[in-house]
């Protein structure tokens, strides 16, 4: 067969049914291919190879599969860039198949030649290049290995033209080793002993709940600590979806627009467990104020990541899985009822000031985006799958939003990439076609991929789009009003008539301006058996409390303007 | 305080595996005072990089353990310090 067959063949040995990509000159071979197996593995044709990589790290968040992009070489590939990016920093498994001009035109500036292995090595985890059809089974093989084992993270993999053509004897041996990879560090006992000690002498514990907790499927073993103890959890935004938010012993989301009370704790708790996240400076603010008080137990997959940003005084590289279930068993059983009443007081205060204003109905008629996620969480229960794009919107969804269930909070955490919405929420709804997928955006966001409505449209995707219109760069606005005098330099936006848009897009949509119309309107999209398009007409100046402005401390989070 | 440091890198022989090392040197604004870049003469498929660097110790050791990450690499040590400091 040809290394394009063996493409095909090699994917559906990893089990591969769904694909991203956008054809071109030097992987025409591959999908000339993928003809004869359009059956098998479905092929969605985007409309910019950002959209694709950006839907295949929907498809892999939604679901805890690889998603799988193919693009063409040149700036098919180089549209890859920002996605691979924000995998990385995401820990998103994702295999990115490129074709290359043929390889003896490598160094040539050939038509669509670029050096992609070399810009892609900084926002990957792995890459390589194929230049012989011979090979193309092993590099696959040892891509997707990589792609989802240890800390997952996206892979690329070149294959040249003439190695797509060329001829080989196919054969396929999943990869489940490499001598230099060592995927799986080996729990050590000694460290969850002294964890152990920790855990039960302290007074006021506290467990910070990352995304490795979702990555490793641990939300089992987590509650089963968390209950045993008695020691309350707080989630970072990658996080959110780890813990019910309706347990009891989960006390909110940290961070830099987080829950006041999570996050003046963090400076009260006396042992910290943090499992599965990595202290991200939105969580941690300044870093000379942050937890000083307290002993650090650090749960992490990533090495690298233990002392990296927060000293440990106990590291634990492991799976998070096997982390919690053998501090699970060894841990004395416990309560700390008092502590965990103690964040009662801060949450009400902060639903005085801010909640309150944010989410109920105000006297001016006007949407507030609080009210707006508010009520997409009650008429959904928290039981649905919501992608956001990057902005206060999101911040609002992350605060507002009561996910219920591991795998349905889509967002962009590390990178905060604009306009990654809505093609992850094309991914996710593909991967679990029998659940409500929502994507909440902004209006500049939700325009910097708006051309996935045609993927939408042609393959009849019924993804919910909902946008939180305030006819600015919201976030930036924001922080031009609070830091830069209000000189609004170039965040003023004017926008389409999204609906219109739509509805060009074959979708269904409507516009709401009224509060009065809000509630009817979100039952109506959520209804729809089509995508559909909610523009959300929201108050213009509205800021994101509380905050943690930059270089302040977690104590010193604010609840509203100075 | 920084000071010099030799590290060594044994890995798979090639440029990728290559231009990371340097790459993570170059995030971490490690200075490279000098590179040693040679294949295993009894496995050409095995390569090992000496680079003195200039940095201080808590650095070389989050740099040391961003390299170890990396896939191709098989091991890192830290060989000598040095009495050079700024």
């Amino acid at each position: 067969m040809t290394g394009a067959e063996a493409v095909m063949k090699s994917l559906q040995e990893e089990g591969i049914k769904v694909v991203f990509g956008y054809p071109g000159g030097t992987i025409m071979p591959v999908y000339d291919a993928l003809y004869d197996y359009r059956d098998e593995i479905k092929h969605y044709l985007v409309r910019h190879e950002q959209g694709a990589i950006h839907a295949a790290q929907g498809y892999a968040r939604a679901t805890g599969k690889v998603g799988v992009v193919f693009a063409t070489s040149g700036p098919g590939a180089t549209n890859l860039t920002t996605g691979l990016a924000d995998a990385l920093i995401d820990s998103t498994p994702v295999v990115c198949i490129t074709g290359q001009v043929a390889s003896h035109l490598l160094g040539t500036d050939a038509f669509q030649e670029t050096d992609v292995i070399n810009i892609a090595l900084p926002v990957t985890k792995w890459t390589v290049q194929v230049t012989q059809a011979k090979d193309i089974p092993g590099a696959l093989a040892k891509a997707f290995y990589i792609a989802q084992s240890g800390r997952p993270g996206p892979v690329l993999v070149d294959i040249t033209k003439d190695a797509q053509f060329q001829k080989l004897d196919y054969q396929y041996t999943p990869c489940t080793k490499i001598k230099t990879y060592h995927p799986k560090p080996i729990l050590d006992f000694k460290a969850v002993e002294e964890a152990v000690k920790l855990i039960n002498g302290a007074k006021k514990p506290y467990i910070l709940v990352g995304q490795g907790v979702n990555l490793a499927n641990a939300k089992g073993e987590l509650l089963q600590f968390a209950e045993k103890t008695g020691i309350p959890m707080a989630v970072t935004l990658l996080g959110l979806d780890a813990v019910s938010h309706q347990h009891p012993l989960y006390v909110g989301y940290l961070g830099m627009h987080g829950n006041y009370a999570p996050n003046i704790k963090t400076n009260e708790a006396d042992v910290i467990l943090a499992v599965g996240m990595r202290f991200d400076d939105r969580v941690t603010g300044d870093v000379n104020t942050y937890a000083k008080q307290a002993k650090i137990i650090h749960i992490d997959i990533d090495k690298s990541e233990i002392n990296k940003i927060i000293k440990a005084d106990v590291a634990l590289v492991a799976d998070a899985k096997e982390a919690l279930e053998a501090l699970a068993e060894r841990v004395s059983a416990n309560s700390h009822q008092e502590w965990v009443k103690s964040f009662d007081a801060l949450k009400q205060k902060e639903y005085d000031i801010v909640v309150s204003k944010s989410c109920l109905p105000n006297a001016n008629d006007i949407i507030t985006m609080g009210q707006a996620v508010y009520e997409l969480s009650e008429q959904t229960q928290g039981n649905a799958i919501v992608a956001t794009d990057v902005g206060q919107h999101q911040m609002m969804v992350s605060r507002y939003f009561n996910f219920q269930n591991p795998r349905t909070n889509i967002t962009s955490g590390g990178l905060g990439t604009m306009g990654f919405g809505l093609p992850a929420a094309m991914g996710a709804k593909l991967g679990n076609p029998d659940e409500q997928v929502i994507v909440v955006a902004g209006d500049g966001g939700f325009q910097m991929n708006i051309q996935e409505m045609g993927t939408i449209m042609q393959y009849r995707i019924p993804v919910k789009m909902v946008i939180l219109n305030n006819n600015f760069l919201g976030m930036v606005r924001q922080w031009q009003q609070l830091f830069f005098e209000k000189r609004y330099s170039f965040t003023e936006i004017e926008n389409p008539d999204f609906v219109m848009v739509a509805q060009a897009y074959k979708i269904p949509g409507r516009k709401v301006a009224s509060q009065k119309d809000l509630k009817e309107a979100i039952a109506e999209m959520l209804a729809a058996k089509t995508a559909y398009l909610l523009e959300i007409v929201v108050e213009q100046e509205e800021n994101v409390f509380p905050m943690i402005p930059t270089g302040a401390s977690v104590s010193d989070i604010l609840l509203e303007a100075k | 305080m920084k000071k010099d440091f030799s590290l060594r890198i044994v890995a798979e022989n090639n440029f990728s595996v290559i231009n990371r090392i340097i790459n993570i040197f170059n995030r971490r604004r490690i200075r490279i005072k000098k590179a040693i870049l040679l294949e295993m003469e009894d496995d050409l498929r095995r390569g090992e990089a000496i680079f003195t660097l200039h940095t201080t110790f808590e650095m070389l050791l989050k740099a040391q353990l961003q390299i170890e990450k990396l896939i191709e690499v098989e091991y890192t040590e830290v060989l000598e310090l040095s009495q050079n400091k700024d």
